[in-house]
């Protein structure tokens, strides 16, 4: 894995192509450009905010922050999943033609994303600063190695599912529909004390889901203002690395016979 | 620096050929299996290795598997069984447009083409200028790539992937789309990259290529090597081979017609007279490789006879470079008497007034009968190469030009 790790330094230059290609290819010719993949999120900020605030006049003050400090990062995990799956697929012709480190395909989507991602929480926090009246510097700044786990994460779980997509295009379609079952097992719509007042199994399941310690850290930092703690940082880490270290091995597993499977 | 550019070590490699393929998962579990397969050996248990400087042809019938060689050099494809190792940086060319965005310009393709050889943008960015002018692309260098020719496509590869400078070049066919001063640059770029100590591979059914700029063949069949050497040898062996099917063809028919079946290309020894060279010179006597239509040609076939020989036949065929066989000089067909050959040394001469043919690369095959025209007694394909240029006649189409005026004439 050190080899393949070291020979995707020389191709920095195709992965840079590959990146501006995934960000902005999908909005050629239209006139926002690469605006539209901002447009998503922006409008469901505006939704949940007149639903939860003005219909349901929600309990909890300021729903609308503590949804999308959560929320967000889900997205950024959702978007990676559903374009990076079927990435291989989709560049079969390349794939089959010439060679280069055939990471590099799942790798840019999901970094793409992740560029979004940062520019949607760019978007956030003014806006978070001023409904919760300022921002906690010092739990921002512990944000960056979990948002970082987050990335290793969602790359690792990319590569696997886009190479087993290859040999089976079921996954495609399967990790849609996962997607949404996990939307609401992961504390997004709800809060994890919310659903420990009604069940602590079910509690204890969510809690289990891995993308929740992510999801939390992002809320409790953004929203609560509290520097999450160690233990909660340390499991992000955890899942981070060893996500990617998993996903990449399978996929160097599975690259093998990529060419003739297209 | 390792001592051999390419070492290729027992690689085997089989295609599922698949009868019904099972790409859900649902019928993957009720059945418990991918489908039914058979296995097609593409590459068995192949091992050789490629010296740094040597330009390497690999020839054979289609589905012998060239291409899969190639493309595992190239490590598109992952060998089953074996190790392929390569010294230092390889550029393949093996499909037209490979890595191209055809919305890109051929400027925006360099930079990406570039970038699937590992190389960044300030690598690159000292090179489009002479790529541009090497692919001779300057008026278009600005137009999206899907607007080019299947020409224009191959001459930009060509360039990108000799200018990235690679240690080995590996080579699919792609130049037989361009055109004959393109093909010639291409060669001659080889042949400087050989020179340099870099190593070529050059897959091709053009075997006349394979003769003039290679220093060394392999003979693909059904996956393995049935022969390796100098391409010569190894060109006219599987000649001799792919022939022997029309060879029998053609007794059946010489027999059917009543006359004896031919006792055909006897090279042995005990033949009475061989063929030992062919020239071709221009009117002024000199040995060219390049000729205008409407220039004056001189063949010349030069014999060695052992003993004499009553009235033999020598005859030219001119192929062109795709296989059309164009024309036929026949010293029987042309009235000529050769009366009988003595001992001794000799050439046949026959004299070309006006080249009438159409740009393009065309072989010349010698050929030796006896006096009935029945027995073959000397014969080699597609021994010398002419290329023919643009001179007198401005026909494109085609392979000859025909004698005739024109006129119009119109109904009172």
């Amino acid at each position: 894995m050190i080899s393949q790790l070291s020979e995707l330094r020389g191709f920095g230059y195709l992965f840079r192509n590959f990146l501006s290609r995934d960000l902005s290819s999908r909005y050629k010719g239209s006139l926002l450009g690469v605006a539209w993949s901002l447009m998503n999120p922006l409008v469901m900020m505006a939704i949940y905010t007149i639903v939860f605030s003005v219909i349901f006049t929600s309990k909890q003050s300021d729903f609308a922050i503590l949804l999308l400090a959560a929320y967000l990062p889900f997205f950024f995990f959702q978007t990676a999943v559903s374009l990076g799956v079927p990435t291989l697929v989709a560049n079969a012709g390349l794939i089959n033609k010439v060679y280069f480190p055939r990471e590099l395909l799942p790798l840019s989507m999901t970094a793409a994303s992740f560029v979004n991602f940062l520019l949607t929480m760019v978007l956030l926090l003014p806006v978070a600063a001023y409904a919760r009246e300022g921002v906690n510097g010092w739990a921002l700044l512990t944000l960056i190695p979990v948002a970082a786990s987050f990335f290793l994460a969602t790359a690792g779980l990319v590569m696997l599912l886009s190479a087993l997509n290859v040999y089976f295009r079921d996954v495609e379609f399967l990790s849609g529909i996962i997607l949404t079952v996990l939307f609401y097992l992961t504390p997004i719509v709800y809060t994890l004390e919310f659903v420990g007042e009604q069940s602590h199994t079910v509690e204890l399941w969510i809690a289990r889901n891995p993308i929740t310690p992510f999801t939390e850290a992002f809320r409790s930092a953004i929203y609560y203002k509290q520097v999450p703690d160690a233990l909660q940082i340390g499991e992000c880490l955890f899942i981070g690395i060893g996500g990617f270290l998993i996903g990449y091995a399978v996929f160097n597993r599975l690259k093998g016979r990529l060419a003739e499977e297209l | 620096m390792s001592e051999s550019a390419i070492t290729v070590e027992g690689v085997s490699k089989n295609f599922r050929i698949y009868r019904r393929k099972e790409t859900t998962l649902k019928e993957t579990i009720l059945r418990g299996r991918r489908g039914e397969w058979e296995e097609l050996c593409a590459a068995d248990n192949l091992s050789f290795t490629v010296p740094h400087g040597q330009a390497l042809g690999v020839i054979g019938p289609n589905g012998a598997g060239k291409s899969t060689l190639l493309k595992m050099l190239a490590r598109i494809l992952t060998p089953d069984d074996g190790r392929i190792a390569i010294d230092g940086r390889v550029s393949a060319l093996l499909e037209l447009g490979a890595g191209f965005h055809p919305e890109y310009s051929a400027v925006e393709n360099i930079f990406l083409s570039g970038a699937f050889y590992g190389m960044s943008r300030s690598q690159l960015k000292p090179r489009v200028d002479s790529i541009i002018e090497f692919a001779e692309l300057e008026r278009f260098a600005d137009n999206p790539v899907k607007t080019y020719s299947s020409g224009m496509y191959a001459r930009l590869g060509f360039a990108i992937a000799v200018s990235v400078e690679p240690d080995v070049l590996l080579c699919d066919e792609v130049l037989a789309v361009g055109d004959e001063s393109f093909r010639q640059r291409c060669y001659d770029r080889m042949l400087e990259f050989r020179d340099a100590g870099r190593t070529v591979v050059l897959v091709t059914h053009d075997l006349g290529a394979v003769h003039q700029f290679c220093d060394r063949a392999i003979w693909l069949q059904r996956g393995a090597i049935q022969r390796d050497g100098d391409p010569r040898s190894v060109v006219r062996a599987y000649l001799r081979e792919v022939n022997a099917g029309d060879e029998a063809l053609s007794e059946l028919s010489s027999a059917a017609r009543g006359g004896a079946a031919g006792t055909h290309t006897p090279l042995n020894a005990g033949v009475p007279i061989t063929l030992h060279s062919l020239r071709v010179t221009a009117a002024d006597g000199a040995e060219r490789s390049i000729y205008e239509n409407g220039e004056t040609l001189r063949i010349e076939v030069g014999y060695l006879a052992r003993n004499p020989v009553r009235s033999p036949i020598c005859e030219v065929e001119v192929h062109r470079h795709d296989g059309t066989h164009v024309a036929t000089g026949s010293t029987f067909a042309a009235g000529y008497e050769t009366g009988d050959v003595l001992e001794g040394q000799g050439r046949f001469v026959w004299q070309l007034e006006d080249l009438r043919l159409t740009p393009g690369t065309y072989y010349l095959s010698p050929l030796l009968r006896d006096h009935s025209g029945v027995h073959v007694l000397d014969r080699h394909e597609r021994w010398v190469r002419v290329q023919v240029r643009e001179g007198r006649y401005l026909e494109r189409e085609g392979c000859v030009v025909l004698p005739g005026t024109w006129d119009l004439d119109r109904d009172p």
